[in-house]
C-alpha cells in the first residue's frame, strides 16, 4: 500500500514561518547586544576605528587634493564595508561545523528563516554600529556644514551599499567552504570600489563605466556622476539611482541563491 | 490535525545512496505508539542516515515514510512540531543558560497551555538539571549536556522522541540516568532510539529493529526476536557414560536438535526441541533413565539480545 494514502496533511503555515524567524532574530541580535554595557563598548570600538581610519585617509589623500569629505567617506564606507563582511564570512558555516546548525533545523524552523533571521539581524548591526551611529558622530562633527536631508540620504546610501557586501557574503558562506574565495571576492569588491571613489569626476573609462551603473560602486563613485560626500553638503539625491536600484536587486538575487542552496543542503 | 495511525513511525522502502553506495536499503519500519523502540545497529549501519530521513535533514533517494502521520518530505515542518529529537553529538550555544536553551527551543512551537516557566521547571526537574538551571552550558559534561539534550526535545511534549545514541558516549553512570528518563518518558510518549549498546536495550525497549550494512535484518518484539529461528532449547549437565542415553534421545521425534561439549568432567547439552510441554514432561524422565548419569543442572536457554545480535549481524555479513 502506498504510505502517502495515509499521509495527513498539514499545510504551510506562516506562523511556522514567523515564530521561526523572530525567535532567531532575537538570539542573534542577543548575541550583540547582550548588555548595555557591551552595546556602548561596541559602538565605542567601531567609532574610534571608523574615525581613526578616515582620519588617516584624509590625510595621506592630501596630494591627490580629494573633494571636501569624499575620503572621509570613502574611510567610513571602508570600515563598514569590511566589518559587515568579517562579521558574516562563516555565520552559516561555523554554525554547521558546531553542530548547532543541525540542531536548530530539527526544530519547525523553514531554512529560509533560519537565513534570513541570521541576515537581517547583522544587517541591523551593521546599521546601528556601523552607520547610523558613525554618520551622527561625523554630522556633529562637521555641523553645521552638513545637511539633513542630505545626511539621511547618505545614510540610506551607505546602508545599502553594507547591505550588499553582507548578504554577498553571507550567500558565499553557503555555496562554499573556502574562506578564500568567502572573504576574498567581498574584500576585493570593496577595494576596488574604494578605488574608483578616488578617480576624477566623469572618466571616460570604456567598459568600466557600465560597472557604475550595475553595482553598489556606483553611487559613491564618479564612475556615473554620483558623489555621496556632495549629496551630504547640498542634501541633493545622486545624480542616477540605478545603482541604488541595482544594489537593491543584488541583494534580494544574493538571498534567493542563498536560501535556494540552503535548502538543498544536507545536514 | 493528528493521525489516528496506530504506528509513529511507518517507512517503506526508504533508502539512501551516496555516490553508488546505498547506506540505507528500502527500509521498512513500524513503530508502534506509546513504544520504546530500540534501533540497533553497529557503527556506519545506517541508523543516524534512517534517523536524518525521517526528521528531514537529508532527503531520501527512494521510498517513503510518515512519522505521526505526515509524510517525511512534503510535510518536514509538520514532522519536526510534532516531534523531539536528539542529535548523537548535540551542541547546544554554550553562552547559553539550560533555562535560556529551553526558552528558546520553545519558542519554535505553538504555545501551549500552562505557563512556559512552569513546563521548563518540570522538564528540568525531570532530567536532573534544576539546579544547574542558570549556569552556562560551555562547562557542562558529556552526561549534563546529554540530559539537556534530552529536556530541549521533550520541552514540547512531542508525541514521538528521536533519540540518536543517547547513551553512547556516556560512563555507567550518565548512562543509568539517561535510561532512568527515558524510562520516565514512556508514559507521555513514543520513544525512537538508536544505540549499539545491546543490554541497555533489552532493559527498557519493548520493541527491537537490527540494522547491518542499511539493510533491516530483523524487527518486533523483544521476546520475538529472542526467540526467531532459535525454536526452544534446553541446556542441561550431565556426568556419567551417556551413550546409551544420546542414542535414546535421538531417536525422540520431539527433539530437532543435540549438540554436547566436554569441560571440566562435565558434558553440557544443547537440545533443540518442538514442544515445550514434551520437553518439560519427558526430556528429565529420559536423561535419568540411564542409572549411570547424574544431571547436575536443567533448564531452558534463554537467549541475550548481544547472541541474536551477533548471529543476525555475523550471518548477514558472511
Amino acid at each position: 500500500m502506498n504510505l502517502l494514502v495515509l499521509r495527513v496533511r498539514s499545510p504551510f503555515s506562516q506562523q511556522f514561518w514567523n515564530r521561526s524567524y523572530f525567535n532567531l532574530m532575537r538570539r542573534e541580535l542577543r548575541q550583540w547586544f547582550p548588555d548595555r554595557r557591551k552595546v556602548w563598548f561596541a559602538i565605542l570600538t567601531w567609532t574610534i576605528l571608523t574615525t581613526l581610519i578616515s582620519g588617516i585617509w584624509l590625510t595621506s589623500d592630501q596630494d591627490i587634493a580629494p573633494p571636501p569629505y569624499s575620503s572621509t567617506v570613502a574611510g567610513w564606507l571602508f570600515i563598514a564595508a569590511m566589518r559587515g563582511v568579517l562579521s558574516l564570512q562563516s555565520i552559516l558555516s561555523e554554525e554547521r561545523l558546531t553542530g548547532t546548525l543541525s540542531w536548530i533545523l530539527s526544530k519547525p524552523v523553514p531554512r529560509s528563516a533560519f537565513y534570513l533571521a541570521k541576515l537581517n539581524a547583522q544587517m541591523i548591526v551593521a546599521f546601528v554600529i556601523s552607520v547610523l551611529i558613525q554618520g551622527v558622530f561625523f554630522a556633529f562633527t562637521r555641523f553645521p556644514a552638513v545637511n539633513l536631508g542630505g545626511f539621511l540620504l547618505v545614510i540610506v546610501y551607505l546602508t545599502l551599499i553594507v547591505w550588499f557586501y553582507q548578504s554577498l557574503t553571507m550567500m558565499l558562506d553557503v555555496l562554499t567552504t573556502n574562506k578564500v574565495a568567502k572573504l576574498g571576492i567581498p574584500i576585493a569588491l570593496i577595494l576596488i570600489g574604494n578605488f574608483f571613489t578616488l578617480l576624477d569626476p566623469n572618466p571616460q573609462i570604456n567598459g568600466i563605466t557600465i560597472l557604475g551603473y550595475l553595482l553598489p560602486w556606483g553611487m559613491n563613485a564618479p564612475l556615473v556622476g554620483n558623489d555621496i560626500p556632495n549629496v551630504l553638503v547640498t542634501g541633493q539625491p545622486l545624480m542616477t539611482s540605478a545603482p541604488v536600484i541595482a544594489t537593491l536587486l543584488w541583494i534580494f538575487l544574493f538571498c534567493a541563491i542563498g536560501i535556494h542552496h540552503l535548502n538543498r543542503q544536507e545536514l | 490535525m493528528t493521525s489516528s495511525s496506530p504506528l509513529a513511525i511507518q517507512t517503506q522502502g526508504l533508502t539512501k545512496v551516496y555516490g553508488r553506495k546505498a547506506v540505507v536499503s528500502a527500509i521498512d519500519l513500524a513503530v508502534p505508539k506509546h513504544s520504546i523502540f530500540g534501533f540497533l545497529g553497529q557503527n556506519g549501519a545506517g541508523k543516524s542516515t534512517t534517523m536524518k530521513m525521517l526528521i528531514g535533514a537529508i532527503r531520501p533517494s527512494q521510498g517513503e515514510g510518515l512519522v505521526c502521520g505526515h509524510d517525511i518530505q512534503r510535510d518536514s515542518l509538520a514532522v519536526r512540531q510534532r516531534i523531539g529529537y536528539l542529535a548523537q553529538d548535540i551542541r547546544f550555544y554554550p553562552d547559553l543558560t539550560p533555562r535560556e536553551t529551553l526558552q528558546f527551543c520553545a519558542n519554535f512551537y505553538p504555545p501551549q497551555s500552562g505557563k512556559l516557566t512552569q513546563r521548563i521547571n518540570e522538564v528540568l526537574e525531570l532530567v536532573g538539571l534544576r539546579d544547574k538551571a542558570d549556569r552556562q552550558i560551555q562547562g557542562f559534561s558529556g552526561g549534563e549536556r546529554q540530559r539537556l539534550g534530552i529536556a530541549q526535545a521533550c520541552i514540547h511534549k512531542p508525541n514521538l522522541v528521536i533519540l540518536d545514541e543517547p547513551v553512547s558516549a556516556l560512563d555507567p553512570m550518565g548512562r543509568y540516568d539517561v535510561l532512568q528518563i527515558m524510562q520516565n518518558l514512556r508514559q507521555y510518549t513514543t520513544i525512537f532510539f538508536s544505540t549499539h549498546i545491546l543490554s541497555d536495550v533489552q532493559k527498557i525497549c519493548d520493541r527491537v529493529a537490527i540494522i547491518d550494512q542499511g539493510i533491516l535484518v530483523t524487527q518486533g518484539t523483544i521476546e520475538s526476536v529472542l526467540s526467531a529461528d532459535k525454536g526452544i532449547v534446553y541446556n542441561v549437565t550431565t556426568k556419567g557414560d551417556t551413550d546409551a542415553v544420546q542414542r535414546t534421545l535421538m531417536q525422540q521425534p520431539w527433539i530437532t536438535s543435540l549438540n554436547t561439549r566436554m569441560s571440566a568432567g562435565q558434558l553440557h547439552w544443547e537440545i533443540g526441541v518442538t514442544d515445550e510441554h514434551w520437553a518439560e514432561t519427558r526430556l528429565l524422565r529420559l536423561l535419568l533413565q540411564e542409572p549411570q548419569v547424574q544431571v547436575s543442572q536443567f533448564g531452558r536457554k534463554t537467549y541475550q539480545l548481544e547472541d541474536i545480535f551477533v548471529n543476525l549481524v555475523a550471518g548477514e555479513s558472511r
